[in-house]
């Protein structure tokens, strides 16, 4: 009830109406979203790629993909190059940040969202998206660390689980993809949601 | 994009824009363990690549196939539409999917790629037979060195022995250069100087001092042989001096040397020749298994190398025979070696497997023989075959027997099937006259024909044995659920060579064929029309890669001291191996299920 109230306030601050998209919930599917950005301070952070991959049921849909190059106001210092692997030459061939986060939107459409560590991506995206449609990222979001969570607190009351992601890939024993980039990421993050719907968390009701 | 590994085959063959029409058309699924990935009926519209987690092919309750990381499924079933057999999960798994359409694409525009989906299985061994052959030859051929090519011998005279003592010398030692002695020095004097005393109207009675060419064109024994092949090609000379520290211990000639790089076999059969002593004849064993490994890292399949190791061991255990029994026994009998030996399939030593038919006009007793095939066994055990454990040796009573005895130990055979009696006469089909009188093999045999055309139920029984191990996949799958405690193996015999072999001599027997050899027999049993012709090739190109297969494991373990066996680790083998083992072992069944018909084994 909140929060559909809560939406309906959002929709009203739309810029323009043809990002009611991103309010037409689908159900069915989910997009796993990863950004690869200059600082991990997302005061500021400024996006350096997006990459982002489709859902639908057991399906990873890898060959509709989203990847893109940002090019930040500020190239990227010596050591995240050397995490995400992308020289200042990658970048200067990027987009614009605004151009990229709108291509985006256009490809997640009402499907909700989810990641690792998906709140930081959000709040990293929302610093673009707020001003170009008036509102923050409206989609449902999934934290796939947390249907991990979820799943090994049941096993093992009151534990000290381990959340890092080179953790939850052995758990799960799920490869690790050839490149460290904001797709492979998405799509790593993906198969770990995946992976967590055979294990879900037995709940007392529904 | 990076996430599709186009490392493995058939992928690796792509090119860029195939690559990039891969990368962009695969889809991630995951299924959990039990789940059904492809039904019977289903019409299968995707190429499934395992990234990971287990996959296996079922037919009702049968594991088929099983697919792991990197392997993909089902190339029939994509051509064809749909697959008779059910793809369930075994083991939580993560699959690409490739749709049909774009492998259809990438079959019309790329050859190669193409070859991997449509080759028959008989041609998808030689692809990888190809493949093998790549590195490890060229590597051979360049680092082998002059030590392994065994120069001969050189033989020396004195400067002033004269031209005919040279002519003597090298007929008596069967060599073309002589080393030549004179004021501490060394020259060589070859054949081809005759030609030069000839046209300078010398006598026979000059000095070799004065014709010798002492300007030496050597090489060392630890340089590479590559490199005496090039200083012989930069000399335009036919053999080297080989030194070792500075001074002369062989002649390298050409021929040899060439041949060592084609088939240095010929090395041996001239050492064999040449051996005068059974000690002597201990390196020249040795030698054998060199060149087994020599020729296979050179690329010779196994069955080619098998029987040329049993050409040589002929001429081994013929020589060894020779040297030992008395020229009257040789001639009264006929020295057989049996089993895989006689199959001409045994490639690394195993153990002896022999028989010796004794003529029954012999002028030696018994008693005077066994003494003799003593000594023979013994000599054998020197040269690395050690003795047989179950005792199938002529230095044993049960197999040194006259031809009449013989005879009657045949028909007992046939006709009082016991378990032992079966496997004797299974490894005695297989027997090969190595030396003595051949005839006497042969008079056996022929009555083991007529006792087996009086006997038909012998073949029920004889055939029986093809049935006696798991089908080879059920096995594999089996192995699976020991995995993560032990170490999955998997026994190359008992799964695929022992049946095709064993089959085909119980064939070979109804049919009363000559052939010992297995491939031969398949060869004649296709052309005779008892076998049909697809399976006989594709049963040839399995029991080929088994055995090719068994060498190379045997050769690894032989590397570190380990004894050869039969028994592989599945996880230890390329994807392409793989692929192909699992292949074998299918050709391996349709071959029991068509034995089991042929010889009314019933539904066992």
């Amino acid at each position: 009830m909140f929060k559909a109230l809560q939406q309906q306030w959002a929709k009203r601050k739309l810029r323009d109406p043809r990002w009611e998209i991103l309010f037409q919930a689908d159900d069915e599917e989910w997009v796993s979203v990863d950004c690869e950005t200059t600082s991990l301070n997302i005061a500021e952070a400024e996006i350096l790629s997006i990459g982002a991959v489709k859902v639908r049921g057991n399906r990873i849909l890898s060959s509709e993909s989203f990847y893109r190059v940002v090019k930040p106001s500020i190239n990227p210092d010596a050591a995240s190059v050397s995490i995400h692997g992308l020289r200042p030459l990658d970048v200067s061939q990027g987009i614009s940040c605004e151009q990229a986060v709108s291509e985006l939107l256009e490809f997640i459409g009402g499907r909700g969202l989810l990641g690792y560590y998906l709140e930081y991506d959000v709040a990293i995206l929302n610093k673009t998206v707020k001003p170009l449609i008036g509102c923050k990222l409206p989609q449902r979001q999934l934290e796939i660390s947390a249907l991990y969570y979820d799943w090994k607190i049941q096993q093992n009351v009151g534990a000290n689980i381990d959340l890092r992601l080179q953790t939850i890939l052995d758990e799960l024993h799920i490869p690790t993809l050839a490149r460290h980039d904001a797709l492979n990421d998405a799509i790593t993050a993906a198969m770990i949601y995946q992976a967590m719907q055979v294990r879900k968390p037995k709940r007392p009701f529904g | 994009m990076s996430h599709f590994d186009f490392r493995q085959p058939p992928f690796d063959v792509l090119t860029p824009y195939e690559r990039e029409l891969v990368a962009k058309a695969a889809d991630i699924v995951f299924f959990p363990a039990g789940a059904t990935v492809l039904e019977p009926t289903q019409t299968a519209e995707f190429l499934y690549v395992v990234i990971k987690g287990i996959v296996r092919e079922m037919a009702e309750e049968e594991t088929v196939a099983v697919f792991r990381h990197n392997d993909s499924f089902d190339t029939r079933a994509l051509i064809a539409g749909h697959s008779p057999h059910r793809f369930e999960v075994y083991e939580e798994a993560l699959l690409f999917t490739l749709p049909r359409s774009l492998i259809l694409q990438l079959i019309e525009s790329n050859a190669v790629f193409a070859a991997f989906f449509f080759q028959t299985v008989a041609e998808k061994f030689t692809a990888l037979a190809q493949q093998r052959t790549q590195n490890p030859e060229l590597q051979n051929l360049l680092t082998a060195r002059v030590r392994e090519v065994t120069a001969r011998a050189p033989v020396f005279l004195e400067g002033d022995a004269t031209v005919l003592h040279a002519a003597q010398a090298m007929k008596q030692h069967k060599v073309k250069s002589l080393l030549i002695r004179h004021n501490q020095e060394v020259g060589i004097f070859t054949v081809s100087d005759f030609r030069d005393v000839i046209l300078a109207g010398h006598g026979a009675d000059v000095p070799l001092a004065k014709l010798a060419h002492f300007s030496l064109i050597c090489c060392d024994i630890d340089d590479y042989l590559f490199n005496a092949l090039l200083t012989m090609t930069h000399h335009t000379v036919q053999r080297v001096v080989v030194t070792e520290q500075g001074k002369p211990v062989g002649v390298l000639e050409q021929i040899d040397l060439l041949s060592y790089f084609s088939n240095h076999s010929h090395l041996i059969a001239q050492q064999l020749e040449r051996t005068v002593s059974l000690p002597a004849l201990v390196p020249v064993a040795q030698q054998i298994d060199k060149l087994v490994h020599i020729l296979s890292g050179h690329g010779v399949k196994a069955p080619q190398l098998a029987k040329l190791v049993q050409t040589l061991n002929g001429q081994l255990f013929a020589r060894a025979w020779e040297l030992i029994a008395p020229p009257e026994l040789i001639a009264h009998s006929c020295l057989v070696v049996l089993g895989s030996e006689g199959r001409g399939e045994q490639i690394l030593k195993t153990d002896q497997d022999n028989a010796l038919i004794v003529a029954d006009d012999c002028p030696l007793t018994m008693a005077e023989i066994t003494q003799i095939t003593q000594h023979f066994s013994e000599a054998l055990d020197q040269f690395g075959y050690p003795p047989c454990p179950g005792g199938v040796m002529l230095s044993r009573e049960a197999w040194c027997k006259t031809v009449s005895a013989w005879q009657d130990t045949i028909y007992e055979w046939v006709n009082l099937p016991r378990e032992d009696s079966q496997m004797n006469l299974a490894i005695f089909t297989d027997a090969h006259a190595v030396a003595g009188d051949r005839s006497l093999l042969q008079q056996i045999k022929t009555s083991l024909s007529e006792h087996l055309d009086s006997s038909d139920m012998f073949f029920h029984h004889f055939a029986r044995a093809v049935l006696q191990f798991d089908t080879p996949l059920g096995l594999f799958g089996q192995l699976l659920s020991h995995e993560e405690n032990g170490v999955a193996t998997l026994d190359l015999k008992k799964g695929g060579i022992f049946p095709l072999v064993h089959g085909l001599r119980a064939l070979a027997l109804q049919y009363h064929l000559p052939e010992t050899n297995s491939f031969d027999r398949l060869t004649v049993l296709a052309q005779q029309g008892h076998i049909e012709s697809q399976l006989a090739q594709d049963c040839n190109e399995a029991l080929s890669f088994l055995l090719t297969l068994r060498l190379q494991q045997g050769l690894i373990a032989l590397g570190v001291g380990a004894p050869a066996s039969n028994l592989i680790e599945p996880k230890r083998l390329s994807t392409l191996e793989r692929d192909l083992l699992k292949e074998a072992f299918s050709v391996v069944k349709r071959f029991k299920s068509s034995i089991r018909h042929h010889f009314h084994l019933g539904g066992l």
